[in-house]
């Protein structure tokens, strides 16, 4: 697999410059807070499963809050992975290369 | 209570500065060393916990801080700077919550620069929770209080 490191990076201030920024830059994987202004994760992970353009991209919430009705929701609104804060590199790298490979697996 | 808030608080602390930023304190207590040069953050509490973290860290420290977690030689931006005090106070604050309430049933703030000195509890009826850290990292110190009243 190619390396992470080859990868690009764009950083959103929040959930609706994420969406203006999707229309110009396709990526691969989505890594979301969820108390953002503006739009929050919850709002944005429902706006991307609306969109048949970019439904598949797989999201990981990135957050404080690591309690299981927080985990549920964002699952069921359309998050592939949860991440609770603080997290290290490890965990970070291991979401990014587990829903890579599972999107190559669907492919 | 107090001491239960003050477990979590630290708790939170320490696992935030070692998992996101690499970092150790030198001191567990550094409640008698004076800040220099503090760099305040505040974020406020609602729901299930209505209450205040207030966060001070010393230039220097906080600089050392943003190195480690980027990565770089290089001091980071005043932009860099801000951002990290915030996310690190959020974290945090959020952590905190989650090991002694019921985080998904508080809304937290953004957090937001500050004043230095930590404001009083806004209107507040009913008895208070507090707690305080103070920690030396390297290049200075960290001090977080923190006031909460449970709605319940």
């Amino acid at each position: 697999m190619t390396s992470l490191e080859t990868r690009s990076v764009y950083e959103a201030e929040n959930g609706q410059q994420a969406l203006e920024m999707l229309e110009e830059h396709p990526v691969e994987v989505i890594f979301s807070d969820i108390n953002m202004p503006v739009m929050d994760g919850a709002a944005f992970v429902r706006e991307l499963s609306h969109d048949e353009s970019k439904r598949k991209i797989p999201v990981v919430v990135v957050s404080t809050d690591n309690s299981t009705e927080r985990r549920e929701e964002m699952r069921a609104l359309g998050a592939k992975g949860y991440i609770a804060k603080p997290f290290s590199p490890e965990q970070l790298e291991y979401e990014v290369v587990r829903l890579l490979w599972e999107a190559s697996d669907e492919n | 209570m107090k001491t239960e808030l003050q477990q979590a608080m630290r708790g939170a602390t320490v696992a935030v500065l070692e998992t996101m930023f690499f970092s150790e304190p030198i001191l567990q207590d550094a409640s008698e060393i004076p800040h220099i040069n503090p760099l305040p953050c505040d974020i406020e509490c609602s729901g299930a916990e209505d209450g205040i973290f207030h966060v001070l860290l010393d230039h220097e420290a906080l600089l050392q801080l943003c190195r480690a977690f980027y990565g770089d030689d290089e001091d980071p931006s005043e932009k860099r700077q801000h951002e990290v005090l915030c996310e690190f106070t959020n974290m945090v604050a959020g952590s905190t919550l989650s090991s002694y309430a019921t985080l998904h049933a508080c809304r937290l703030s953004p957090p937001s620069l500050c004043n230095p000195e930590p404001q009083p509890a806004k209107l507040m009826t009913g008895p208070l929770d507090s707690a305080s850290v103070a920690l030396l990292l390297e290049g200075g110190v960290l001090s977080i209080t923190c006031q909460l009243r449970s709605a319940a």
